[in-house]
């Protein structure tokens, strides 16, 4: 049951014939695009083209109804993160703690704005909304792991080091 | 009446019907409460809070689009309060939208090149945005009386981006989305009122367009933002007709300047018969062509350049209300297309060359005298009015005295008819479009709607969508309409007929019908029938056809039951052989079931051409007159000569195959082509083109020069549906009155008026027409379902024949309380023959259904790619993976008879063992067909690409 894809999406090596089938419990139920969704991301750390198209598929929708859906949760990415996963909190305290010029930095120092990831598939930068350390504020997960008080220089330093750990490893 | 409930609104005292809005209320009794998200044709939505109220008794200013009216409710929609919330949520809404001019006084006096004294960019101006005038934000400003104190925004970037003169796209800085066909999108300009996703969704079942999250807010968006023709958009527009503002708007009203007027008239693409208005620029109303009649002045020059630049489907039109396709929508360039003949062309030294209508009229008159009688034929087109094709056949028998008369479409869409009026006594679809999406079930057959007749198919969509009706879709390959479907029946290629004589078997055997005895008290052929089902038993009918016995039974069982069960087959190009005995088979299940004479129920043939019914009626066939009274009657051919006063041959003429094998014989030696080009449209060009090359004398009547006009001696430019006024009888039976909105361009005319000329060049009596009108007088004379038909009564809604008298409101349900012959005879089923896979051609060829980025606009459409659209021929991975094929491979599709190359879409919507072929190239898949049916084929890798 596949109608035509028009086109192929790098970086998108998705096994439609397996994913159609681990989804077939959702079959036709115009619904429930957020468990399929979920499904595919945690299948393939996120939501690829051609994975969307297998859901819509199965929802018997087309693709932009289930890429509306998704675009309302934060929690769906559309492309491959980064080799690192640079997470800022901009909860309450975090923000008045000074989140938003350390997003600033961040975004400046990588090139890239919040949600999207590096041309060189190495950093993605995010914002989650309060993961719990309020004190130590500004907070930023870095591959999930919380770092504290992260002034804007010293986040300039963290990506200078995982840099030169890139670049000795080859 | 207990449903009627008494409200009232700013102290007016009103009555309405419980299950109404209070805006609806209001709307109905013309009072204003502005709005922005509401749409008449769609679900309220209450997302733009344009149309708050006060409801006594109530807290809050509820949104009236969404609030139900009760019974003693009092509203006041023009309290202060109220209008204050009116003011400031407009303010909200217009705050991301260029707004300069929006709350300016004197904006419908700016021109383009003025100066503005309020500093609004130059590409912020309302006056540079193609909606300007028309536009429902404008006017809900100017209804609310939006005056802003302040700037909204007052924003650094975007006063830097203003001297930079960018586009318009400023305030939400994103970029236009100018890669899509035919149309443009600037999100720029949008209030996200959700509207062209609501049509999307709702109105056409397609959702190819949604509400999508971006960080900078909410907008409108297709998945990964894809280009819409890689999304599943089919083009059908109704997103821009619900736009209120510029946001999404037509390339063509983007380029060619602002509508001065509209008018409407008929779609002049298939079928369907689609009401649409158009937007005209061009100040002069056209005028009526027959005042070119006096004298021999009959070359007159090119007036004003009218220029349709948009096309809307209207609410009021019987047959779409609201709909219509990309055909209709996007496919009238061609009136206005270069390519347009301007003047009559003679052939001189072996030339074409311009001429005169005194010269080619004159020229005419003395050659067509020479050949009288058999040796002349007329071919006329189901392209054309009715008007053209009943003055072409009367020109051919009454002047010419020859039955020489046919159209290409005519044979299959005749035994269709014939089939018909068999079967139920009258030869037409039995019930309206409209009325399919209120069927509790609707069994679908044949080839793609969504690509014959997409209005029809939205009607098929919405019966499930709305009402939850239960489509039974019987199709090789998966297409649009299956997804919408209860059931679908994937069967072989050709073996609809098989399937229908299984579930014939099937409502018999289960008992679904009563008993022969029962069954024979109301039907004549019972035993015959029986009969003949003898060999359909389930085993072998899924054995013939791969549906399951279980699944036949499913579905004999939706269609017996359900309340109102139509039936809607639709012939594409591989089916047209195969669909008159495919037809008769459903007629005999619509009758044995009853599921007839009902709303909602009945039997639609869904054809290609837009006036078949229409060239039927009119007689244009060589043995037929017009009311389809056959030649060889005496009687049928003496109401006629009475009319007509002049004798009529009594042998039935040539058939358009006879003619062309006459020509190259010698034996006919005049031919007059109305609007079809018979060259390009044959699977053999080679031997058309060298029987119309023997001809004597070749008339040729079309709009361009086709391949067909180039080989003719003389070819009279004819005008186009929106230069003409006349009627088309579309596929329910309903004639329309297709209107004259633009004057003909340069010296073409409308087909009828040429023929008139050409009659009273040659003295002949019974032509002197000077109005469209007048000629549908005559046909109501001669031709009696027209008879009570007459241009004043076709104004706003056509009338569905029979309409035998003036007083009669027309038939929109036929063979109501019974069928039209008395009892409906059955036909027995014919033993039909799939094409069998052999060894040298192991696959079934059948038609593909459309890709997501193909849809198919008539050639010559302005803002449309005129390359030929590559062909697809879409086969199953187990079929490829043995053929060694990938997507995007090169294939020839070979045939007995012919072959076409494609590229290979690898897929498994389609059976192993079939392959699917988009038919985009007429003539090739003609050829490959061979004027089989479905046929069966191989498929070998091919070098380079097609
Ligand atoms: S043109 Fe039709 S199919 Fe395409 S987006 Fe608009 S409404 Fe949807
Ligand atoms: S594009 Fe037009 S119809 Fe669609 S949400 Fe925006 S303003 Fe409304
Ligand atoms: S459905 Fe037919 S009549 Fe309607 S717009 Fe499309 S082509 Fe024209
Ligand atoms: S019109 Fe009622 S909320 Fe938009």
């Amino acid at each position: 049951m596949s109608r035509p894809s028009p086109i192929e999406r790098p970086g998108a090596a998705v096994d439609t014939a397996g994913l159609a089938a681990s989804l077939s419990q959702y079959r036709g139920q115009r619904g429930a695009a957020v468990p399929a969704l979920e499904a595919v991301q945690a299948r393939y750390g996120y939501v690829p083209y051609q994975a969307l198209v297998v859901v819509a598929e199965t929802l018997g929708v087309l693709p932009a109804e289930v890429f509306g859906v998704a675009s309302f949760y934060e929690e769906f990415r559309f492309a491959p993160p980064g080799a690192h996963v640079i997470a800022v909190c901009t909860g309450t305290s975090c923000h008045l703690a000074g989140a938003q010029q350390l997003l600033a930095a961040l975004e400046g120092e990588l090139g890239i704005k919040t949600g999207q990831t590096t041309a060189d598939g190495q950093f993605t930068l995010t914002q989650v909304s309060c993961p719990g350390p309020c004190a130590i504020g500004p907070v930023l997960m870095m591959d999930g792991e919380p770092q504290a008080r992260v002034t804007p220089d010293a986040a300039r330093r963290m990506l200078a080091t995982l840099r030169s750990a890139r670049s000795a490893q080859g | 009446m207990a449903d009627e409930i008494a409200v009232t609104i700013d102290g007016k005292p009103l009555r309405a019907r419980r299950g109404m809005t209070v805006y609806e209320v209001a709307r109905e009794n013309n009072l204003y409460i502005p709005t922005l998200c509401w749409d008449p044709t769609l679900k309220p939505f209450g997302a733009c809070r344009m149309c708050l109220v006060q409801i006594e008794g109530q807290r809050g200013f509820p949104a009236s689009c969404t609030t139900p009216a009760a019974d003693g409710m009092v509203i006041r929609t023009n309290t202060p309060e109220v209008d204050q919330l009116h003011h400031d949520n407009l303010e909200l809404l217009v705050a991301e939208h260029p707004h300069g001019c929006l709350h300016c006084h004197r904006r419908k006096h700016c021109g383009p090149f003025d100066i503005c004294l309020r500093d609004v960019g130059v590409t912020d101006r309302c006056v540079v945005c193609p909606k300007d005038k028309q536009c429902e934000l404008q006017r809900t400003c100017e209804d609310v009386g939006l005056h802003l104190r302040r700037p909204l925004k007052e924003d650094r970037a975007l006063e830097a981006a203003v001297w930079e003169v960018r586009p318009v796209s400023l305030y939400r800085q994103l970029e236009a989305e100018r890669q899509d066909p035919l149309f443009g999108r600037d999100y720029n300009l949008c209030i996200v009122c959700g509207r062209c996703v609501r049509a999307c969704d709702e109105q056409r079942g397609i959702s190819c367009i949604s509400l999508v999250h971006r960080d900078r807010g909410t907008i409108i968006g297709t998945a990964f933002n894809l280009p819409l023709n890689q999304s599943g958009c089919e083009f059908c527009g109704a997103c821009i007709d619900a736009c209120p503002t510029g946001a999404i708007m037509e390339f063509s009203a983007m380029s060619q300047g602002k509508a001065e007027r509209s008018a409407t008239t008929i779609c002049p693409h298939c079928p369907v018969g689609c009401q649409l208005r158009l937007d005209i620029r061009g100040q002069e109303e056209a005028a009526p062509v027959p005042g070119l009649m006096q004298g021999r002045d009959r070359g007159h020059p090119a007036r004003g350049e009218d220029q349709i630049i948009r096309s809307s489907p209207t609410l009021t039109g019987p047959a779409n209300m609201g709909e219509a396709c990309h055909r209709g929508k996007f496919g009238l360039g061609y009136v206005s297309s270069p390519q347009r003949l301007t003047r009559p062309l003679l052939r001189k030294d072996g030339q074409l060359v311009e001429s005169t209508w005194f010269e080619a009229l004159d020229y005419l008159a003395l050659e067509l005298a020479k050949h009288r009688g058999e040796a002349f034929g007329a071919v006329g087109s189901a392209r054309a009015t009715n008007e053209a094709n009943y003055l072409l056949q009367k020109f051919a028998r009454t002047i010419m005295a020859s039955n020489n008369v046919d159209h290409p479409g005519r044979q299959s869409y005749a035994a269709l008819m014939e089939g018909l009026d068999e079967a139920l006594g009258l030869p037409g679809s039995t019930n309206p479009t409209q009325e399919l999406q209120r069927a509790a079930m609707a069994l679908v057959l044949g080839a793609d709607v969504m690509q014959v007749q997409p209005v029809v198919g939205v009607q098929l969509k919405r019966a499930a969508m709305l009402n939850g009706a239960k489509l039974v879709v019987v199709s090789p390959v998966q297409s649009e309409l299956s997804r919408y479907a209860a059931l679908w029946l994937r069967n072989r290629p050709g073996t609809e007929g098989v399937v229908a004589a299984g579930l014939l078997r099937a409502i018999l055997d289960e008992g679904l019908a009563g008993d022969a005895a029962a069954l024979a008290q109301r039907l004549e052929g019972v035993p015959e029938l029986l009969a003949s089902l003898a060999a359909f038993d389930a085993a072998s009918v899924e054995r013939t056809s791969g549906v399951s016995r279980d699944s036949l039974v499913q579905a004999a069982r939706l269609y017996a039951q359900s309340p109102a069960s139509a039936i809607v087959y639709c012939v594409g190009s591989a089916h047209r052989s195969q669909a008159p005995s495919d037809l008769q088979a459903l007629t005999d299940l619509a009758l044995v079931t009853g599921q007839l004479g009902r709303p909602s129920t009945g039997v639609y043939a869904l054809a290609d051409l837009t006036n078949l019914q229409g060239a039927y009626d009119m007689g244009m066939a060589p043995d037929r007159l017009p009311g389809g009274r056959a030649v060889a009657n005496p009687a049928g051919r003496f109401a006629v000569e009475q009319v007509w006063g002049h004798h009529l041959p009594t042998r039935p003429g040539l058939g358009l195959p006879g003619m062309l094998a006459a020509g190259t014989q010698g034996r006919l030696k005049a031919l007059y082509v109305l609007g079809e080009d018979l060259v390009e449209e044959a699977p053999d060009p080679g031997a058309v083109t060298a029987a119309l090359s023997k001809l004597s004398l070749l008339i040729v009547q079309d709009s361009t020069l086709t391949s067909t006009a180039k080989l003719a001696h003389v070819v009279l430019p004819a005008a186009t549906f929106a230069e003409s006024d006349g009627t088309f009888t579309n596929g329910e039976r309903r004639v329309q009155r297709l209107n004259q909105v633009v004057a003909p361009r340069g010296q073409s005319r409308p087909d009828w008026w040429i023929i008139c000329q050409l009659a009273q060049e040659l003295e002949g009596r019974g032509f002197a027409f000077r109005h469209a009108s007048q000629v549908l007088q005559e046909i109501a004379m001669t031709t009696p379902p027209y008879g009570g038909i007459s241009w004043e009564r076709l104004e706003q809604q056509g009338l569905q024949w029979p309409c035998p008298s003036p007083d009669h409101p027309g038939t929109p349900i036929l063979h109501q309380g019974q069928v039209a012959r008395g009892k409906g005879k059955l036909a027995p089923i014919a033993l039909l023959t799939p094409p069998t896979p052999d060894s040298r051609f192991p696959f079934v060829l059948t038609t593909a259904a459309r890709a997501l980025e193909q849809f198919q606009l008539p050639a010559g459409t302005k803002w449309f790619d005129a390359r030929p659209l590559p062909e697809w021929v879409e086969l199953h991975p187990q079929d490829a993976a043995r053929l060694g094929l990938a997507s995007d491979d090169p294939v020839r599709v070979v045939s007995p008879t012919g072959q076409v190359t494609a590229r290979a879409k690898v897929s498994d919507g389609i059976s192993p063992g079939v392959v699917g072929l988009t038919f985009h190239q007429e003539r090739s898949a003609a050829r490959l067909l061979g004027g089989r049916g479905a046929t069966a084929v191989r498929l070998e890798k091919a070098t380079a690409a097609g």
